[in-house]
């Protein structure tokens, strides 16, 4: 147990996570670039997490929001290439949280939260001990010193990287406790109108799947399952491998059927936590087997190897004057950044506020239109209905058996979906027989919050074989109509 | 607990006797352990409890996602009407150009689950102040009086695509009702909406507006339910 947190690694594994986590922010702080003074700055609207609280950071005036903004690109950038990495770490932890914590409606999603947990976690650990300029700046001085020993990284410590798996067990058991608190989540509703959702919904194959029930119900519980399973096996050594492919499978399934942002690209970066040296292995002599790959991946010896794993290397000591020359350096590239960014913004100025020339004319509404809109029509009321369907078989709100041909002594089963919130209503469920006599009816009131209906009509010999009909009726008005083939045994 | 790598050559233990400042580092080390396991204990606690509002703190520690989503669509504007009768969009505005969502063209107020809040009525709010003083000159002689918050909703399945609402809801509902290109919009040609389906609307907010000069010279508007 002890050397489950005290033990030291090569620091790859977190370079890696360092390099991709930076390259993720990056990529999503450079979209939010031109709306930085509408998202952080008085002269737009923040819209702060914890209103009047400790919590909430002070508001920045559109010039601080875009130096901050650029220095908060500068960081990232140099958490990317790894120049000064905990030094940069800090900064962009500091503004990652500012910023986020101005604007959390469209900035500081949970995604970003749990950003924020892996930028605090990698500056505990070495990520920029390889793959980084300071491993660059370092190996140029071991070779211009002859005799100095063979450069190899410091190792870094491991309890950073087991908070980060640590954290990716809770994020998936949280995300199944409130999961199987909704009733809805099992039967696939919640999955099915999250895909139809406006905010986060998806695209063609995300709308295709919404219009596939079985798969929905399918899709729901191997999610809950998954999040049950990975924080459980993933600690079994046999199993490890297996539960990171899939936990990849897992987050390029929701990539592939919902609009997350960057949602899946972090859980997937987290999910790195997991591997290990040995991995990086695995990967490398994979691709060396790619015919354009291997000169990338020469061999065991070269960089993707291991680094000697006895003891921490200690910590080489840099003179105070290359210390405070580097800091110089670092410094004033950040303002160099800060600079440039807000030149940039003040120079494309979207939002007009750097010259102070503001005086937008409104756009104006026809009155007809805004009569319309203000009258409040009700929707009809088959927009109250979601989806219909019929089955020989109704169980956990979902239709199973046959649907196009029954026989005398099945029953016909319908089951309505309806939308939230409709207003009281009586549905009336008419069979009607080849020839149009009504065979059957059914009078159902529907409360507010009801969100099915089901009615079952038992057919009987004494009905004629052909093509029946169901009408569906809301307060009279015929919104829907199925059909089906009577049959004879 | 068995770890993976643990016994793997991938990871040595750290080396002992140690200096002072090793075994400094290696007690601060402990200490953000133990404060992070605790914490993570603590909220995944309250959240298995239901409480997963227990702390402002708890947003950083609660993994709620999916809380919930409704059956209908809905995006917000606010309209804005002036002592002389006449209709202006106050909301959104040139000031709101962030846009996202699966359509891109969701404003952040559009994005809040509910704006009958008191918190999202008073974004709101500032919102359409942010308007009103980006545009004083415009409604110098004929003021905003008042104001209406209105939102546009329509059942999620519009959101199909018409090959896959054909597919589903092509011979379940009733005909006039899949034919949705044929149905009449109710707002043709009008800034209001871009839907090419039919939507409704409900009014949400209305607050009358009043506007007082300040000393300096500066207009300052108060919002009356």
């Amino acid at each position: 147990m002890k050397s489950f947190w005290s033990a030291h690694e090569s620091p790859r594994v977190v370079a890696i996570i360092r390099m991709a986590l930076a390259g993720i922010l990056l990529f999503d702080a450079a979209l939010r670039w031109p709306y930085v003074v509408e998202l952080f700055s008085t002269a737009g609207l923040p819209m702060p997490l914890h209103v009047g609280t400790p919590f909430e950071p002070p508001a920045l005036s559109a010039t601080l929001a875009a130096l901050l903004f650029s220095l908060k690109l500068f960081a990232l950038f140099a958490v990317l290439i790894g120049w000064r990495t905990r030094l940069s770490l800090v900064v962009l932890f500091v503004l990652f949280g500012w910023l986020g914590l101005l604007d959390f409606i469209g900035s500081f999603k949970k995604y970003s939260v749990i950003a924020l947990h892996m930028l605090f976690l990698l500056t505990f650990t070495n990520s920029g001990g390889v793959w980084s300029v300071e491993r660059w700046r370092s190996r140029n001085r071991d070779v211009s010193t002859s005799l100095s020993p063979p450069f190899s990284p410091p190792l870094s410590p491991l309890w950073p990287r087991r908070l980060m798996q640590i954290l990716l067990c809770t994020i998936y058991l949280g995300a199944v406790i409130t999961k199987v608190r909704r009733r809805d989540f099992a039967t696939g509703d919640l999955l099915m109108f999250s895909l139809l959702d406006d905010r986060w919904g998806g695209g063609w194959f995300g709308q295709w799947l919404s219009t596939q029930p079985h798969l929905l119900v399918l899709a729901s519980m191997s999610t809950i399952f998954f999040e049950i399973a990975f924080p459980l096996l993933i600690w079994m050594p046999q199993l490890r491998r297996s539960m990171i492919v899939c936990g990849i499978l897992f987050h390029l399934g929701l990539a592939a059927g919902m609009s997350l942002a960057v949602f899946s690209p972090i859980m997937l970066v987290l999910l790195l936590a997991f591997a290990n040296e040995s991995d990086l292995q695995w990967v490398a002599s994979g691709l060396r087997r790619l015919p354009m790959m291997g000169k990338h991946f020469p061999s065991r010896d070269s960089s993707i190897t291991r680094a000697p794993l006895t003891t921490p290397s200690p910590p080489r000591t840099d003179s105070a004057g290359r210390v405070v020359w580097g800091l110089l350096v670092y410094t004033a590239a950040a303002a160099t950044a800060m600079g440039l960014g807000y030149a940039q913004q003040r120079s494309a100025d979207w939002y007009g506020v750097f010259d102070g020339s503001i005086n937008e004319r409104l756009v104006p509404l026809n009155k007809d239109n805004v009569e319309y809109v203000l009258s409040e029509e009700s929707p009809e009321f088959h927009e109250y209905i979601h989806r219909i369907e019929i089955g020989s078989r109704v169980s956990n709100f979902h239709m199973f058996g046959k649907r196009e041909q029954f026989t005398s002594s099945d029953v016909v089963h319908v089951l309505i979906r309806l939308v939230q919130e409709h207003p009281p209503m009586e549905l009336q469920a008419m069979l009607l027989a080849p020839d149009g006599q009504t065979s059957d009816q059914f009078l159902i009131p529907l409360q507010t919050a009801q969100t099915h209906a089901t009615i079952g009509f038992r057919l009987s010999p004494n009905m004629k074989p052909g093509r029946y009909r169901i009408v569906i009726q809301i307060n009279g008005y015929d919104v829907a109509e199925q059909t089906f083939e009577l049959v004879k045994r | 607990m068995a770890a993976s790598d643990t016994a793997s050559p991938d990871v040595a233990e750290s080396a002992s006797p140690r200096p002072l400042f090793t075994r400094a580092k290696q007690f601060a080390a402990g200490c953000v352990i133990v404060a992070y396991l605790l914490t993570t204990v603590f909220f995944l606690g309250r959240h298995v409890l239901g409480d997963s509002a227990s702390h402002r703190v708890a947003y950083f520690w609660t993994w709620d996602m999916f809380p919930g989503y409704t059956s209908t669509a809905t995006r917000r504007v606010a309209i804005g009407e002036t002592t002389g009768g006449q209709f202006v969009q106050l909301y959104p505005s040139a000031a709101q150009q962030f846009h996202w969502g699966v359509g891109g063209d969701m404003t952040r107020l559009d994005m809040l689950p509910s704006v009958e809040g008191e918190r999202a009525a008073a974004w709101f709010l500032a919102a359409v102040q942010e308007t009103l003083e980006r545009t004083t000159t415009t409604t110098t002689d004929d003021p905003i009086a008042r104001i209406y918050l209105v939102e546009e909703y329509w059942p999620l399945r519009y959101n199909l695509s018409d090959d896959l609402y054909e597919d589903v809801y092509g011979e379940t509902l009733i005909k006039a009702v899949v034919d949705l290109a044929q149905t009449k919009q109710a707002l043709e040609e009008s800034p209001l909406t871009n839907r090419t389906h039919p939507t409704h609307w409900r009014v949400l907010l209305d607050v009358a507006v009043e506007r007082t000069k300040r000393s300096d010279g500066r207009w300052e508007w108060t919002f009356q339910p």
